[in-house]
């Protein structure tokens, strides 16, 4: 048997090579921001592995660390939610736009999830593109079952409207 | 108004959206030493701590093991394993610490099942909780378990022997072919505290015996190669063969069978596929999280209840031809 070591590298870097690209896409779409999107994975990684743990099966490494980036994700939101409403009143004039930005302008999807709140947009992202119940959501959110269910009729109904919005518009 | 959205719409186009990221910035290597870094910084933490203690003790405690060979580089103790046997209607199987293929016992829906679970927790620490429950494919903390059968966290396990006695009322909507599965969580104190879940035992309802015809057989096993290949998002097989053989012959075929397995006799079909498996989608399947590849995607498959008992992913091909197992089916 392999040193404790040797088995959590091995376990991170096939993580980290096989699965960084998956997790960036689902942390690009709690984010909306692709700088933050890399700091999310990396953060929720380097927790993830800083206790030594033994997966019982491959899976469990990944889903650890898709529950970290949700919780990391909901405290980040909730901790920095003034500074963001603030943010772009002070950015500099002339300022180079980030490129997520430009994206988001291409992407009336982006800019949809963007008017949620942090706990909607987790539950859009868990359902929808991970496709987990909502029983599975509750649990990774530590919500009730209808909670979700709220937070998902509340976020399909924004939704809605701006998608609405930038198809007619 | 606006109109509703449509929810397959949704997730198709969550799936563009997602795509539109780039690459990760971030390199294994880099990580790795992020996490050496915060591992480093958990150790001084709790060094210093312990140093105020022994120092408002007065008691001298070394910290280092030699000249140059400081606690702070001495990786931490391997998270404990533990040995169980589960015994389901008298039927017992057995797995040592090291792991070994999953029990499969046959249910029927609606009955009262009786489980006696013996777990073997080793030396020399106590273990700091341990739950027991039925799952659904998914591992997910002991939250997850529906229901939880046991929780042993008000006192620490000691090492040896502990025996639950637990009682199931298996579903009675449960359809044929169909399983679930009997995990644990088990919880460890100490410096490195941490947590392990692992499924126990899996516990399935046979199909009928109409399901056995040849033709039956055929589209199960097919159903469940593409399941599993879709689920893992690997691409379209160049083909797909399966051959019945017994448990411990399909293990060593396809490399395993290191441990011996208390269903080695079991009737089980070997399921082969050939193609360029690449497991690094968006898959929600937890089963693909390390997103191996390879070009042979192996599969032991229970004859009577089609639950897929092992899978594996090679380079190479089993080795052991399919022709010397028994007669082999081109599904595909």
């Amino acid at each position: 048997m392999g040193g404790e070591v040797e088995d959590w590298e091995q376990t991170l870097a096939d993580l980290a090579r096989g699965r960084g690209a998956a997790l960036k896409r689902r942390a690009f779409l709690l984010c909306g921001d692709e700088a933050q999107a890399d700091d999310l994975v990396q953060e929720a990684l380097v927790r993830a592995f800083t206790r030594p743990m033994r997966v019982p099966r491959p899976g469990a490494a990944e889903a650890y660390v898709r529950m970290i980036m949700v919780n990391l994700f909901i405290d980040g939101a909730r901790r920095h939610s003034r500074w963001s409403r603030v943010a772009p009143l002070l950015r500099p004039a002339g300022a180079t736009p980030d490129p997520a930005d430009q994206v988001s302008d291409r992407d009336a999807m982006l800019t949809a999830l963007r008017g949620l709140s942090p706990r909607q947009r987790a539950c859009v992202v868990l359902r929808y593109y991970e496709d987990l119940p909502v029983a599975k959501v509750a649990a990774a959110l530590g919500v009730g079952e209808g909670t979700v269910k709220r937070y998902l009729s509340e976020a399909m109904s924004r939704m809605a409207v701006q998608l609405s919005a930038a198809e007619n518009g | 108004m606006a109109m509703p959205i449509d929810e397959q719409e949704l997730r198709s186009r969550l799936a563009e959206t997602a795509a539109l990221a780039g690459p990760p910035r971030f390199t294994a290597e880099s990580l790795a030493a992020d996490v050496r870094r915060a591992r480093r910084r958990r150790r001084r933490t709790g060094i210093i701590a312990a140093a105020t203690v022994v120092a408002a003790l007065a008691v001298a405690i070394p910290l280092t093991r030699g000249p140059g060979q400081s606690v702070i580089s001495e990786p931490g103790p391997p998270p404990p394993a533990l040995a169980y046997t589960v015994t389901a209607n008298g039927q017992t199987r057995s797995v040592p610490a090291s792991g070994g293929a999953l029990p499969l016992f046959t249910i029927t829906p609606g009955e009262r099942l009786t489980l006696t679970v013996q777990v073997r927790v080793p030396g020399p620490e106590p273990m700091a909780g341990l739950w027991l429950g039925i799952t659904n494919g998914v591992l997910n903390g002991h939250a997850g378990m529906k229901p939880v059968l046991a929780a042993s966290t008000r006192e620490p396990l000691r090492p040896g022997v502990h025996r639950f006695v637990l009682h199931w009322a298996v579903p009675a909507g449960l359809r044929p072919g169909s399983s679930r599965q009997l995990s644990a969580q088990w919880a460890w104190p100490g410096p490195e505290p941490g947590n392990i879940e692992r499924e126990f035992a899996a516990f399935a309802v046979p199909l009928p015996s109409r399901a056995a015809s040849p033709a039956a057989v055929a589209g199960r096993l097919l159903a469940t190669a593409r399941q599993a290949v879709a689920s893992c998002g690997g691409g379209r097989p160049a083909w797909i063969r399966a051959v019945r053989t017994t448990f411990s012959q399909a293990t060593a075929a396809v490399g395993g069978g290191g441990e011996i397995a208390d269903n080695a006799t079991a009737a089980v079909y070997l399921v082969l596929m050939k193609g360029d498996f690449i497991l690094a989608n968006g898959s929600p399947a937890p089963s693909c999280a390390q997103a191996p590849n390879g070009h042979y995607f192996s599969a032991i498959v229970d004859a009577a209840t089609f639950t897929t008992l092992e899978a594996g992913l090679s380079n190479r091909p089993p080795s052991a031809a399919l022709q010397t197992l028994g007669p082999v089916q081109n599904l595909a």
